[in-house]
């Protein structure tokens, strides 16, 4: 039996916002969901969903209105850096004036990692992404897929054990999506715990060990593909997801 | 043909490029053709009449920038007038007001000073109103020589009136490192207004500072007739505060007893009182 | 950021105006009657502060939003807690600053030997002074970024607080009258209001240094605890406030 806590242990999370003329928008309602060392969990979900808020809870970006969120069985105070992990928003561009190389460096100088490791550790990284060849052009000359691969080496930088992904494929071609999931299943492989979001179920399908479906700021469901299937009664996880939104939002 | 067709197919691929540089050459041509037929003519310029506090509040912190900026102002008004037309005047209130504001905000610029009493004198009466400028410089720069002189040498030069320039220019003398160039100047003044115990201090100077034999002589000489009308002044001053005006003649005081007798000349010219001016004086 | 900076067009574009500045000052000496010296001090000190402000509000302030806007900030406060990405920002922006105040006071210090003949070491206690001043504005612009305004209405805030910052003195002057004479509230407001902005006035040794004047030490030790109480005062309520935000 696993005795280890959850790398990442999210209980009754809640959010709101205060939208204009004193309207609360409910982004996130009792969240609650564990992701266990070794694993891949993909959280799915329309969008406003609350799937970003529930990552920016996560990173101490956002203060939960309750709830709490522990990294390995350690309860985790709001706007503190989260040891050992390594993020990638949504969106994210990187600084378009340093060359691929200085820009990790720069991570790495962040993360603490002395001068002497940091060249080494970076030339690493790059290899890992295939960017090694672009080392030495500047960011603003890379394509978008370039740009993600660049930011998920800095995901990496100081080796971490969790990762947290906010749409990692976003505005990626097919072949870089593809890339991207291969490379997420063989970081799984080398015991990496990675949680993401996503609102393309075929790639979800295809890499995460289980599943969750988020709609209207509530966990309908997580669990494995198959059990995920046979609860929602559906042949696929494209039925099954429209099933849980259509019932969410009746 | 080869050329000519090369040049024509060019002139297709770039038509676009070509057109706006037509056009471009045609604004230029009508900017010219403007220029031509309807030349600008100077007109007065719009002056802006600025306070102290609120170019202060302006410069941000610049006052010294701010003040050069002003100057220039000034000194651009000052000296275009030598080839502005003459309908163009120079404004002396605003130029001075500018000058005040000026050395407001700097008020160590001591050549807007300098340029208050030198350059901006463009009438007469505009030595009365570089005065109070030049009265500020001088409580600034309690040393300069040259800020008293130059509003002595206004007042002597413009409005004539000895008084107000011996005043400046004994100021001036008494200053360190003041130069003795300007003693004659100082003396005339000083003798026109009446003062000839600062005028005998004025050529005494004079005859220390040179080493011509026959200019001590002759500034020696000098001296003594300077002295001479200062005791004559001296007694009809006293024969004034008794009487209530000045007399008639130099007679009057020696009858009067204000005076033993008429002090004689070095160079045996007559002394006589000038009724006009109340002053001493002498003749042939 | 120095590197970044290197790289970024708008840099040349500050040392392109620096140079335009410089023929300025000098093209105005000219006109000067004879005291060049002071024509290209006083331009140059102006040109300085152009600079520092350009720096504080097109380097500093705007790094920072385009990093909010590029969600890259998520991943450097991901390693590094947000007091420190705030001096980060704070000293990288600062670094600048004081390279182009050196510049800039390096190229008036040539143009007023070369052009006038005269040497005004001056000059560079001119840009020590800007550089406090506009270290303390940039505090200010994060303080503004921290509360969550966008970028043009910071850059305004950051502008006007320049402004009335330099203004205060003259503020109180104005409002004495109004104070003896009439309302009372008014003038506490106004002294209220010129206590709490900052107060520039505290680094405008400018015409001291223009005239070669000495400066009382009591008075740069003043200025020097005012600038280093202010300037931390604001980047901890900045600390404070973005840590209870959510970014």
């Amino acid at each position: 039996m696993n005795t280890r806590p959850p790398v990442v242990e999210l209980k009754h999370l809640g959010k709101t916002y205060k939208g204009k003329k004193k309207n609360v928008v409910t982004a996130l309602k009792d969240l609650s969901f564990t992701v266990k060392q070794g694993e891949i969990v993909g959280l799915l979900g329309p969008n406003g969903a609350g799937k970003t808020t529930a990552i920016k809870l996560i990173m101490g970006f956002a203060v939960p209105d309750k709830g709490e969120i522990l990294f390995h069985g350690q309860r985790q105070k709001f706007a503190e850096p989260r040891p050992n992990t390594g993020y990638l928003p949504e969106s994210f561009k990187p600084n378009p004036h340093l060359t691929v190389r200085e820009y990790i460096l720069f991570h790495c100088g962040l993360s603490g990692i002395p001068k002497r490791l940091a060249k080494k550790e970076t030339d690493t990284l790059l290899g890992h992404v295939g960017m090694d060849i672009f080392a030495g052009r500047k960011i603003s000359d890379l394509s978008k897929g370039m740009g993600q691969r660049v930011g998920l080496a800095q995901a990496f930088v100081g080796d971490p054990d969790l990762l947290i992904l906010d749409e990692p494929t976003s505005g990626l071609d097919p072949v870089g999506r593809s890339e991207m999931i291969d490379f997420l299943i063989a970081q799984k492989q080398a015991g990496k715990t990675i949680f993401f979001c996503s609102h393309i179920l075929s790639e979800v399908e295809r890499v995460c060990d289980r599943i969750g479906i988020l709609v209207k700021g509530e966990l309908r469901l997580l669990d494995t593909r198959d059990v995920l299937l046979e609860k929602t009664d559906s042949k696929d996880l494209d039925e099954a997801f429209k099933k849980e939104v259509l019932c969410a939002q009746s | 043909m080869s050329l000519l067709s090369s040049i024509t197919n060019r002139l297709r691929d770039h038509r676009m490029l070509f057109l706006g540089l037509g056009f471009f050459g045609a604004a230029v041509c009508l900017g010219y053709a403007k220029l031509t037929l309807y030349p600008f003519f100077v007109r007065p310029e719009v002056k802006l009449v600025v306070d102290s506090r609120l170019s202060r509040t302006m410069a941000l912190d610049h006052q010294g920038f701010m003040a050069d900026m002003l100057f220039i102002q000034v000194s651009l008004h000052s000296g275009s007038l030598m080839w502005k037309p003459m309908y163009i005047d120079f404004d002396s209130k605003w130029a001075y007001h500018m000058m005040d504001v000026i050395t407001d905000l700097d008020p160590k610029f001591y050549t807007a000073y300098l340029f208050s009493a030198m350059g901006l004198l463009h009438y007469h009466e505009d030595v009365k109103l570089a005065a109070p400028i030049l009265e500020k410089g001088m409580a600034e720069f309690p040393d300069s020589w040259e800020l008293p002189f130059w509003a002595g040498y206004g007042y002597y030069n413009r409005l004539m009136d000895y008084d107000a320039a011996s005043k400046y220019f004994w100021e001036a003398y008494n200053k360190p490192d003041a130069p003795k160039q300007f003693l004659g100047l100082m003396l005339s003044a000083m003798q026109q207004s009446g003062s000839f115990d600062r005028a005998a201090i004025a050529m005494k100077a004079m005859m220390d500072s040179t080493d011509n034999l026959n200019l001590k002589t002759i500034y020696a000489k000098k001296l003594v007739r300077l002295k001479n009308l200062d005791i004559l002044m001296k007694a009809a001053t006293r024969y004034k505060e008794k009487t209530g005006d000045f007399p008639k003649t130099l007679e009057n005081l020696v009858t009067s007893g204000f005076l033993k007798q008429i002090p004689d000349d070095p160079e045996s010219m007559k002394y006589q009182w000038n009724r006009e001016k109340n002053l001493p004086g002498t003749v042939r | 950021m120095l590197q970044e900076s290197f790289r970024s067009k708008l840099f040349w574009g500050i040392v392109l105006f620096l140079m335009l500045f410089f023929v300025f000052s000098v093209y105005i000496s000219f006109l000067s009657l004879d005291t060049p010296a002071r024509f290209i001090l006083n331009a140059g000190m102006a040109g300085l502060s152009l600079v520092c402000l350009a720096v504080t509000i097109l380097f500093g302030l705007f790094s920072m939003y385009e990093e909010k806007a590029r969600f890259e900030r998520y991943v450097i406060l991901n390693r590094i807690p947000r007091a420190a990405y705030l001096m980060g920002k704070f000293s990288g922006t600062v670094v600048i600053q004081a390279l182009f105040a050196v510049l800039t006071a390096a190229g008036i210090f040539f143009l007023t030997w070369y052009f006038a003949g005269e040497v005004h070491y001056g000059i560079f206690a001119a840009a020590f002074w800007a550089i406090l001043e506009f270290s303390l504005l940039m505090a200010v612009g994060i303080f503004f970024y921290c509360l969550g305004t966008s970028f043009p209405l910071n850059a305004m805030l950051v502008l006007a607080t320049y402004v009335v910052g330099h203004s205060t003195r003259e503020a109180m002057l104005s409002f004495v009258g109004l104070g003896q004479f009439g309302s009372q509230i008014h003038y506490y407001f106004v002294k209220v209001l010129c206590v709490v902005i900052p107060d520039f006035d505290f680094f405008n040794f400018r015409l001291a240094l223009i005239h070669s004047e000495p400066i009382a030490p009591g008075e740069i030790l003043i200025s020097m605890g005012y600038w280093a109480c202010y300037l931390a005062a604001v980047l901890i309520l900045s600390s404070v406030i973005l840590k209870q935000k959510d970014i």
